[in-house]
């Protein structure tokens, strides 16, 4: 009886470690998964709208989120930069219809139409992006371009407004307000080097 | 999900270094070699169920004080409801969707700051990138919570940024702009969340809601607001019944509230609110026996700002708050009763507020 319950008991163990060292073997692919997605720092060019970022490691384009917006009068389009991945930007977009959580510590770059040729604050005062109560406007220049740098204004914590051409460039990130938001790995350090490297290439 | 594993990796090196790795014995390794795995499972399961997505502020008491947001007496249909279809998590967990349909105006579900407003966008859709592009408003209570009104028409603000806003006023116009499903698209989203710091999102957690008038409607039902009107008055005190003699003055003052959403000016054309003489009597506009204007009436002259007005104290009576009218009243020379009625008045606009309030001399 002894024997055969240390037979058992032994059969037992051995499941256990084999259930365990699957559960580790998933673990480790799943973290190299992401680690190969993420783990190169990269360059963005936006060959829509002119410009180019750095994205550190961990960074890419949302597909999801960005686009073009012909049908509309006001916006020319969007590119979004997260660290999320792919699978946790769907998580984070599903059930939801308005922002957050999907926009959560991210780098957005909107383009409006500017046929008016209206300067970065005439854009700013006017509130085509919205305005906050307490937001802050600054002068400030984005790779060399005059601008407005607002802080604490609708939707975002920093946005920098750029007139060029025919169009008003809006340069954000947005943190969250509650820590569950946030993407795994993501700070404000990354959205604010993001927000640092953009250079205009036309 | 994926910083569970690496969390006991590294939890398990702290140990291994915490102990003296001399008095360990073999059997010890063994245990912790059969059951590592094991721990491993039950670590990776906790993390499944401290992932799940709790909605916050769960057992908060709902919000009272609330009313439903769009003008008095229309009605439209709950589309959405907490928990359900797009507020299935947090942050919209405890929002409502109404099918304001486009054009239809939207207005504050109860006193506020105009905290945040966007009213820019003319685009809306089903595309995921459209959860960016929703014209909103944010309504600050001051009490630590805000409302969130969202796919708003461009360009139709009502208000402007730091404006005092009034129950029932309103702030935009629904339509269909950020991401919106479903046909048509039109609604309106609003959700009660915790006031957004300055530099952060004007999304967050929602919080319940319950609103005097419609409660918490089923998804489906049809709702009818009974927010406040623009201009309403509630009579609050002040009506006397004097026995007189012949010539005797009375110093009277009249309390109304003022329970619509505009301000009372004396001054400003269109916003002017008086007491006028009503019906039955001396009837709509007409001449009192018993009060009027210090010249120019038909019969009695006392210190009324017109022969059928009487003006408040104030210059400005703000909503929820209550305009005293103060007047004389002189009884005839001759002995009767005499019933003096008062309404309230927007000048050139429209008569509010209760009926049936009067004064009265029985004079002997």
């Amino acid at each position: 009886m002894r024997k055969a319950g240390l037979v058992s008991l032994r059969r037992r163990s051995l499941l256990i470690v084999l259930v365990g060292a699957v559960l580790l073997a998933g673990g480790v692919v799943a973290v190299g998964q992401t680690s190969a997605q993420t783990a190169q720092a990269s360059v963005y060019e936006s060959s829509a709208f002119g410009f180019r970022v750095d994205l550190p490691a961990g960074w890419r384009r949302s597909d999801r989120l960005s686009g073009l917006m012909p049908q509309s009068a006001v916006l020319e389009g969007q590119e979004v930069f997260t660290m999320r991945s792919v699978a946790d930007e769907a998580k984070a977009i599903e059930d939801t219809e308005f922002l957050m959580p999907a926009f959560a510590y991210t780098v957005v770059v909107e383009v409006y139409r500017n046929p008016a040729r209206s300067s970065s604050s005439q854009f700013v005062a006017a509130g085509i992006a919205g305005k906050r109560q307490g937001q802050r406007a600054a002068a400030a220049t984005v790779d060399g371009t005059p601008g407005v740098r607002v802080d604490g204004g609708s939707r975002y914590k920093v946005s920098y407004y750029v007139a060029r051409g025919p169009r008003i460039y809006q340069i954000s990130y947005v943190t969250a307000n509650e820590d569950a938001w946030r993407p795994p790995g993501a700070d404000e350090a990354a959205l604010q080097s993001i927000l640092g490297s953009l250079r205009w290439v036309n | 999900m994926l910083g569970r594993p690496s969390s006991f990796r590294s939890g398990s090196h702290r140990a291994g270094s915490g102990i003296d790795g001399r008095n360990l014995k073999s059997r010890d390794l063994k245990l912790l070699g059969l059951f590592s795995p094991l721990l491993t499972l039950v670590l990776a399961l906790s993390g499944v169920f401290l992932a799940q997505p709790q909605p916050a502020h769960a057992n908060h008491p709902p919000f009272l004080a609330m009313l439903a947001p769009w003008p008095r007496d229309l009605s439209w249909t709950t589309t959405g409801v907490p928990g359900v279809g797009s507020h299935a998590t947090q942050p919209n967990y405890y929002a409502y969707d109404f099918n304001l349909s486009r054009g239809a105006l939207v207005a504050a579900s109860h006193n506020g700051t105009l905290l945040d407003q966007k009213f820019g966008f003319d685009v809306g859709g089903c595309d995921d990138f459209y959860l960016n592009q929703a014209n909103y408003v944010v309504l600050n209570r001051n009490d630590g919570y805000s409302t969130l009104y969202a796919h708003l028409k461009l360009n139709s603000q009502k208000a402007n940024i730091g404006d005092t806003i009034y129950q029932g006023r309103p702030i935009g116009e629904s339509n269909a702009t950020g991401k919106v499903c479903g046909s048509p698209p039109d609604h309106l989203h609003i959700a009660l969340e915790s006031t957004p710091c300055v530099g952060c999102s004007p999304v967050t957690n929602s919080v319940p809601i319950s609103w005097n008038d419609i409660g918490q409607p089923a998804q489906w039902s049809v709702v009818t607001s009974q927010n406040r009107k623009k201009f309403d008055a509630k009579y609050h005190t002040g009506s006397t019944w004097h026995i007189s003699v012949p010539n005797q003055t009375w110093s009277e003052v009249g309390q109304w509230i003022n329970t619509g959403w505009e301000v009372w000016y004396f001054n400003v054309t269109g916003y002017s609110v008086r007491l006028g003489t009503t019906s039955p009597v001396p009837g709509h506009d007409q001449h009192s026996q018993i009060g009027g204007a210090p010249t120019g009436c038909v019969y009695m002259a006392t210190n009324w700002y017109q022969c059928n007005r009487i003006r408040p104290t104030t210059d400005q009576v703000d909503p929820g708050q209550t305009a005293w009218f103060a007047f004389d009243i002189r009884a005839p020379s001759t002995p009767g009763i005499y019933d003096l009625y008062l309404r309230t008045v927007v000048e050139g606009v429209e008569w509010i507020g209760d009926t049936g309030v009067f004064w009265r001399l029985d004079v002997r």
